[in-house]
């Protein structure tokens, strides 16, 4: 749909989701189970996702030139969700 | 406002309060597709809350917003912007971190690469274009910001204070690109304090004071209006 969004979001969402998930593995033992996280653990995971994708958004002023291309923070958000739950299924087929 | 005149952005009757603050009180404004419309008004009047309002990046706590005789409700400046909307606000459209090609390629993706060269050259923008926002003017981060509107060519153009920190001949410049603009059919809507260009370039002037705003009419008229004249221009304004 939008190359930057799209490239923009996957490029924080690796970041960011390697760095959660490294500060998972450093706390609890056995490497590969570790990183699946209990359903809760996921959710907020997402959830700090999201706030910082929308953080560093705000950081980078970019949220009313992306509105100016028709991208609501609604829609963003959705997008950041969505591709979490594929990245977190991605893993849990790779893991178990 | 003209009876029977179709116009492209309506805000009307426009109330904000920021805590015990009422910053609005029944403000409109209104712009009209091919003309540029122009609020003046002393710092601090409402004029960028009341275009944030109509540009969807802010809630009023009362009035109307109507693109093209649709009211708008829970409007937000994403589904503005679909349906023909930009905003340039005071601050800077632009951000930091990209290059000034990563923010017209992304325009290109989203609305087609029409209009993108010509834009590029009309503002003089092409050594900036490998330049990260960050790095340039801020005049040159306005030009920037009006070259994506020109490639762009919206319906209705907000534009808060675009001429502020521009040299007097660049100040020139870009507010006959914002006549060009307006000349190609978009609905163009500004503010500022330098009246002398922003009078000749428009065709309405809205006055906003103690929350409310006055629709002046053309620049002739608005230099006519003896209270405007006395308390927005002041004594020493001769003609335009
Ligand atoms: N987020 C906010 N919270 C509290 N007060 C605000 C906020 N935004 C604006 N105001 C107040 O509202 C009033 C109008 O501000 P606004 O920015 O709309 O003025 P303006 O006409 O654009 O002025 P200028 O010509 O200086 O740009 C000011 O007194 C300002 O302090
Ligand atoms: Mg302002």
């Amino acid at each position: 749909m939008d190359a930057i969004v799209i490239r923009v979001l996957v490029l924080w969402l690796f970041l960011h989701a390697a760095t959660s998930y490294g500060a998972q593995t450093m706390m609890e033992s056995d490497l590969p189970q570790s990183l699946i996280a209990n359903p809760v653990g996921t959710l907020f995971l997402i959830v700090v996702i999201v706030l910082a994708v929308r953080l560093e958004m705000g950081r980078r002023s970019e949220i009313v030139f992306l509105a100016n291309l028709g991208h609501s923070s609604r829609k963003i958000a959705l997008v950041v969700v969505a591709e979490c739950l594929v990245l977190e299924a991605g893993l849990r087929a790779a893991v178990g | 406002m003209t009876p029977g005149t179709e116009y492209a952005l309506r805000a009307e009757g426009i109330g904000k309060s920021f805590g015990r603050v009422e910053v609005l009180k029944s403000a409109s404004m209104w712009g009209e597709s091919g003309k540029v419309t122009t609020l003046l008004g002393r710092n601090g009047a409402g004029k960028t809350t009341l275009m944030k309002i109509a540009a969807g990046v802010l809630r009023a706590d009362y009035g109307v917003i109507s693109l093209f005789g649709d009211v708008k409700e829970h409007h937000s400046l994403a589904r503005l912007a679909r349906s023909g909307l930009m905003y340039v606000p005071q601050a800077q459209l632009v951000s930091p971190a990209y290059r000034v090609r990563d923010h017209l390629k992304a325009l290109a993706t989203t609305f087609g690469s029409a209009g993108i060269d010509e834009a590029i050259s009309e503002m003089g923008i092409e050594a900036l274009l490998d330049q990260t926002v960050r790095s340039l003017s801020g005049g040159e981060r306005m030009r920037v910001s009006l070259a994506l509107a020109l490639a762009r060519a919206p319906k209705v153009l907000i534009v808060d204070e675009p001429l502020v920190r521009l040299s007097p001949q660049n100040q020139e410049d870009l507010a006959n690109s914002l006549r060009t603009l307006a000349e190609r059919g978009t609905a163009v809507i500004t503010s500022g304090h330098d009246a002398r260009v922003l009078l000749s370039i428009s065709d309405a002037i809205i006055w906003c004071v103690a929350g409310t705003t006055h629709h002046l009419g053309t620049p002739t008229d608005a230099l006519a209006h003896s209270q405007f004249r006395r308390e927005y221009l002041g004594s020493e304004f001769g003609e335009i």
